[in-house]
């Protein structure tokens, strides 16, 4: 196989490898590696997003005629860049080479900070970090809280599902850091143990989020309360089944109990209804005729009593019955001899007057004695009479023997019945008693074995079987769950078992931050090679070298570095010398003059808030204060008017009238009746603008005092004066000091030191930082922060 | 000219320098040279297994819990269950409910009844193929090591369905050849096979590059079947960068690469001991006195007294028995040690 001319050309040439000599010649089309690794990653989509329209459909049509498309059919030209290949975020190479120009900008979002005891600038410094689509620059030097602002940042980034590695140079700063963060409950740490660190040798808490610290508590802890959890579950089934066992035993108690109440209940209602059955009974057997068969004793008792009241009532009313017979025989008789009394005496009474020539007499004398006749029926009549009366009394007699006989009766019946139910009564009284006996004991057994249920399935009902066999269903699915969870609870063992083989190599996937030394992170054998960081914090980032920092930058997909730029060297306190650091690799270094070398001063020089140059300028000439606020050259000095304010005629205006040109105020002349105050604010009020000459082009949003503060200079000098400019805001000046070789500096140049801004009066952050933009140009890239030592109370200072 | 003319070669102090790392693997025979790949980048479908520890918690997500719950139950920790709840919830294997509860999503839940634990995704992958000439090539796991690009082949070609079908070979062949088991399939362009519908046609493009890894090869073991090993070599400074081989072959290591079955004729060896010869200044007579005898990979040069002589005298790496031989014309050539005896 032959390779042809045309090797060695690179169409993609800034994805391409920096290629050995030997390959040099043949640079890639595509190939597209890391500095620092061996490991390639796919180009396609970044060589077909970078290729024109016509270009891809030519791509696309060669790939599906072809079935793949070959490297050398790859558009020669397309610009693959390093950012084509990772979306639009900027290498870090790129950004150590041109700092500003690849900056996106860094839109704060707000962040809830855990830490309350950070001032605003701290905060702000927090969000700024969150938020910085690349790279941000925390700078402070010893005194100030930057561990503090560090540990606030890496814990937000974690909770964002952040992914952070933590570098340092030494293990004291990275430590510190790491005691911070490591108990959040959203941070799993790992700290990476160095070549020549001894875990015996760490600190307890910082041993504790070694690897093999972690893998030994996972493995052990973990274990121990899996066989706990799997003990735990077993129990819980065991009470639960001894429960299942009770409520059966509950529920067949219940059954028994509900027949005893059955039972009593019943006994109740019969004692309730026997007068009623009593009476029913004795009806029935009133209703039957007295000779059919009785069935009990009970009945034969009746019957007895019954038949003699009814042998009584049928002897008196046959009796009555006879005489009722006999009387009406006798009135008939009575009739009869009436009647024939009634016949007789007109044939008496014929015969008394002898009047014989009537018939009547004639019949009379054929009836022969009627007078005697009548007496005989008249007395036979007295006779009937009197048999009458005597039947009638008699069945008078009768009659009333008959109402005793029923009285009697009555109250023999009613003797009965109560004798009856008296016995009846009595025949219940046991059984009852039985039952109710029963039925407590029953209850107490109840009660016994409602205590012997476990406190998972409490029972406190009193018998009712719904209860229980609601309470038994509830039993049975705390078995059913109680089942499944000692499964899992098993299972969960038994797989911990598994993954102790593996579960060295598992860890790692779900530490969210690792903490290591640079050197120490080179040679874990787990992060080691990891490039899947969202966030790289590096702390001591002064110290670092631009290879140390390119070699660590490229795990990351962004960059926090914490350091101490130049600015810290101004401000050392008394002016005393830095003390001595540890540099790169254990190298002694001055801490400043590191700084002044490293890379991070450099980012800091170029990523700090700026101030551009300003026209402005202060002197006093002829006891009169000038303040230059446009900058010309000398030839055109012929064109400047002068000209005084209408309402202010000692206040001069220099305007610079060129030909065809807007006229332009370059000068103000003040009175030397004028403070530097009055004429500041004049300018302020009257042009709306703000003519500071900074005393230093190095500036920094700090907080004071609950004031926003911009400072402009490195020091504050103690003779500092301020000037109201509106409300809430205050620009601090001072007049610079004479030179160390005793020269004193000219008058009136005043400087400005610092400008605040009042919360109180509506200044915050935003608004301050509007007002700055507007008046002195200033230019935030929204990648630093500058940190510094407020209200630090030196150790051993506290009572 | 021939590639393989074009391209260097070890020279013999280079081999020599080699020896100590390659003496741990006891070789029996050794190559240097250059093998070509097919870099092979195609969208794959890939189902990654979860992490064991992931698959136990969400198991233990089959009962909705709280947080706190979990904590009581799986003691593993509040920090790392976040963690592993973070990564079930990002896979979509697990929600928050609002009442805080973690609850298994249908996804996780069938995922859990069904044992088919993996979070699936697409993504382009890189695949090394190495190439047979008109052989179909042979898949080569070399891990994040890649070869320098090779520019433009003649008669390069590839049939996408040698990785396709990759997918398709039994887990032990895929463990045997260090086929990632987590690609489950290839999108091809205008593919049908796969439940791809939503991706767009210019992601399933695969493309195909020839690369060129100078590997120094060696066979280990002593009783068959012996392993091939390839260890990466860097070109610049003819070092070996890494202990570690940049890929091995089992057994059927000689099918994968049949040009190494065949020992170099002994005209070979001639030749190159005669290369090696001419700039120590022995005569053509001196040369051509010598026999050679390869065995292994050591060259039994023997040879009369004063050639010996000669090369003590030159202080000649081959009187120390540090001197190597290449021998072969093609991309990769036998490799052997030179030991001197006296006839």
């Amino acid at each position: 196989m032959a390779m042809n001319q045309t090797e060695g050309q690179a169409p993609l040439g800034e994805v391409a490898t920096a290629a050995p000599p030997l390959a040099s010649q043949e640079r890639a089309p595509f190939s597209s590696r890391k500095p620092g690794e061996g490991r390639c990653i796919p180009v396609w989509e970044a060589i077909y997003r970078a290729s024109s329209p016509e270009q891809q459909q030519e791509l696309l049509r060669l790939a599906q005629h072809q079935g793949l498309l070959y490297g050398h059919q790859l558009p020669a030209a397309v610009p693959v860049t390093a950012t084509s290949l990772d979306g639009a975020r900027p290498s870090l190479t790129r950004l150590l080479r041109e700092p500003q120009a690849a900056l996106a900008p860094n839109h704060l979002t707000p962040v809830e900070i855990n830490d309350t005891g950070l001032d605003g600038c701290e905060r702000h410094a927090v969000a700024l970090a969150l938020s910085t689509p690349d790279l941000f620059l925390l700078n402070g030097g010893p005194d100030t809280r930057q561990t503090r602002v560090l540990a606030e940042i890496i814990i937000q980034a974690a909770a964002r599902g952040n992914r952070v590695l933590v570098l340092s140079v030494s293990t004291g700063a990275l430590d510190s850091l790491l005691e911070r963060v490591a108990d959040h409950p959203d941070i799993w740490a790992v700290r990476c143990l160095g070549a020549s660190e001894q875990p015996a040798s760490l600190a307890p808490r910082i041993r504790s989020v070694t690897l093999p610290d972690r893998v030994r508590q996972l493995q052990q802890e973990t274990d121990s309360a899996a066989a706990a959890a799997c003990a735990e579950a077993e129990e819980r089934c065991r009470q639960h089944r001894n429960d299942e066992q009770t409520f059966t035993a509950l529920s067949a108690l219940c059954e028994e109990m509900q027949r005893a109440e059955e039972e009593i209940r019943r006994l109740h209602d019969t004692v309730e209804r026997i007068g009623d059955d009593v009476a029913a009974a004795l009806a029935h057997l009133e209703g039957t005729s007295p000779a059919s068969a009785a069935a009990d004793a009970f009945a034969d008792e009746f019957k007895a009593l019954l038949n003699a009241h009814r042998a009584t009532l049928a002897a008196l009313d046959g009796e009555a019955g006879q005489l009722q017979e006999r009387i009406k025989l006798g009135r008939q008789l009575r009739a009869d001899q009436d009647e024939t009394m009634q016949a007789l005496r007109p044939l008496i009474e014929a015969r008394a007057r002898r009047r014989f020539w009537t018939a009547t007499w004639w019949r009379a004398l054929r009836h022969g004695d009627v007078a005697r006749r009548l007496a005989t029926i008249e007395i036979e009549r007295e006779q009937t009479l009197k048999q009458l009366a005597d039947w009638e009394d008699r069945v008078q007699l009768l009659s009333q023997q008959r109402r005793e006989a029923l009285a009697a009766y009555d109250g023999q019946r009613s003797d009965f019945v109560q004798l009856q139910v008296a016995r009846r009564l009595q025949e219940l009284a046991l059984p009852e008693q039985q039952a109710q006996e029963r039925l407590s004991g029953l209850r107490a057994r109840w009660q016994a074995l409602c205590a012997s249920l476990s406190d998972a399935c409490p029972h406190h009902g009193t018998g009712d079987g719904a209860g229980v066999d609601a309470a038994l269903a509830r039993c049975r699915e705390q078995i059913e769950q109680s089942a499944r969870d000692l499964a899992a609870a098993r299972r969960w063992a038994a797989d911990l078992d598994q993954l102790a083989r593996h579960v060295e190599a598992q860890v790692p996937d779900y530490v969210n931050v690792v903490a290591a030394t640079i050197a120490a992170l080179a040679r874990d054998p787990h992060f080691g090679r990891r490039t899947d960081f969202d966030l790289l914090v590096l702390e001591e980032a002064h110290s670092m070298s631009e290879a140390e920092l390119l070699t660590v930058g490229a795990r990351a997909r962004r960059w926090i570095m914490a350091g101490a730029a130049g600015q810290v060297e101004a401000s050392s306190p008394g002016g005393q010398p830095l003390a001595r650091q540890p540099g790169p690799r254990g190298r002694m270094v001055h801490a400043n003059v590191a700084a002044r070398n490293s890379v991070f001063q450099r980012l800091w020089q170029h990523l700090q808030c700026e101030l551009p140059a300003l026209p402005y300028e202060w002197w006093l000439e002829r006891n009169r204060l000038h303040c230059r606020l446009r900058i010309f050259s000398p030839e055109q000095q012929r064109y400047v008017e002068r000209e005084t304010l209408a309402d202010r005629p000692d206040v001069e205006l220099h305007i610079l009238t060129l030909p065809r040109s807007q006229p332009v105020l370059t000068a103000v002349v003040f009175p030397c009746s004028m403070s530097i105050a009055q004429a500041k604010q004049c300018i302020y009020d009257e042009i709306d603008e703000l003519a500071a000459v900074p005393a230093s082009t190095s500036v920094r949003w700090t907080e004071e005092a609950g004031q926003l503060v911009l400072e402009l200079g490195a020091a504050s000098p103690p003779d500092l004066m301020d000037v109201e400019l509106t409300r809430g805001v205050r620009e601090w000046i001072a007049e610079p000091r004479g030179k160390a070789n005793g020269s004193a500096p000219p008058r009136g140049r005043w400087l400005t030191h610092r400008i605040t801004f009042e919360p109180s009066a509506g200044w915050d952050r935003e608004r301050a930082q509007q007002w700055a933009q507007r008046l002195l140009n200033l230019r935030d890239t929204g990648r630093t922060a500058y940190l510094h030592a407020p209200n630090r109370v030196p150790e051993g200072a506290h009572p | 000219m021939s590639l393989a003319a074009s391209l260097d070669f070890p020279s013999s102090r280079a081999l020599a320098g080699w020896r100590g790392q390659l003496a741990l693997f006891q070789p029996q025979r050794l190559w240097v040279g250059y093998l070509l790949f097919h870099r092979v980048e195609a969208l794959s479908r890939i189902v990654r297994p979860l992490p064991q520890l992931s698959v136990l918690v969400l198991r233990a997500l089959a009962r909705e819990s709280t947080e706190d719950d979990l904590v009581h139950r799986l003691q593993i920790g509040r920090q790392l269950l976040r963690r592993i709840l973070h990564g079930l919830h990002q896979a979509e294997l697990a929600h928050l409910t609002p009442a805080r509860n973690w609850r298994l999503s249908p996804r996780g839940r069938n995922a859990a009844q069904t044992d088919a634990l993996g979070e699936e995704r697409y993504e382009r992958r890189l695949y090394h193929f190495l190439d047979r000439g008109h052989r179909p090539p042979r898949f080569v796991h070399l891990g994040e090591h890649g070869g320098l690009p090779a520019g433009t082949v003649d008669g390069w070609t590839f049939d996408p369905a040698c990785l396709v079908a990759c997918t398709r070979e039994p887990a032990a062949w895929q463990q045997q050849h260090g086929f990632p088991r987590e690609v489950r399939d290839i999108c091809t362009p205008g593919g049908d096979s796969l439940t791809d519908g939503d991706v767009p046609d210019w992601q399933k493009v695969i493309l195909d590059q020839p690369e060129r890894l100078c590997v120094v090869l060696l066979e280990a073991g002593t009783t068959a079947p012996t392993r091939l090993l390839a260890f990466e070599v860097q070109p610049i400074a003819w070092s070996l960068p890494s202990a570690s081989p940049v890929f091995s072959l089992a057994g059927d290591w000689s099918d994968a690469l049949p040009e190494l079955n065949e020992d170099p004729p002994s005209a070979a060896w001639q030749r190159a001991w005669r290369q090696w010869c001419s700039p120590q200044g022995l005569s053509e007579a001196e040369i051509d006195a010598c026999r050679l005898e390869a065995s292994g990979w050591c060259l039994r040069v023997s040879a009369p007294a004063s050639v010996l002589n000669r090369l003590r005298d030159l202080r000649s790496d081959a009187s120390r028995a540090d001197a190597w031989l290449l021998a072969g014309e093609g991309l990769i050539r036998a490799v052997a040690r030179i030991e001197t005896h006296q006839r």
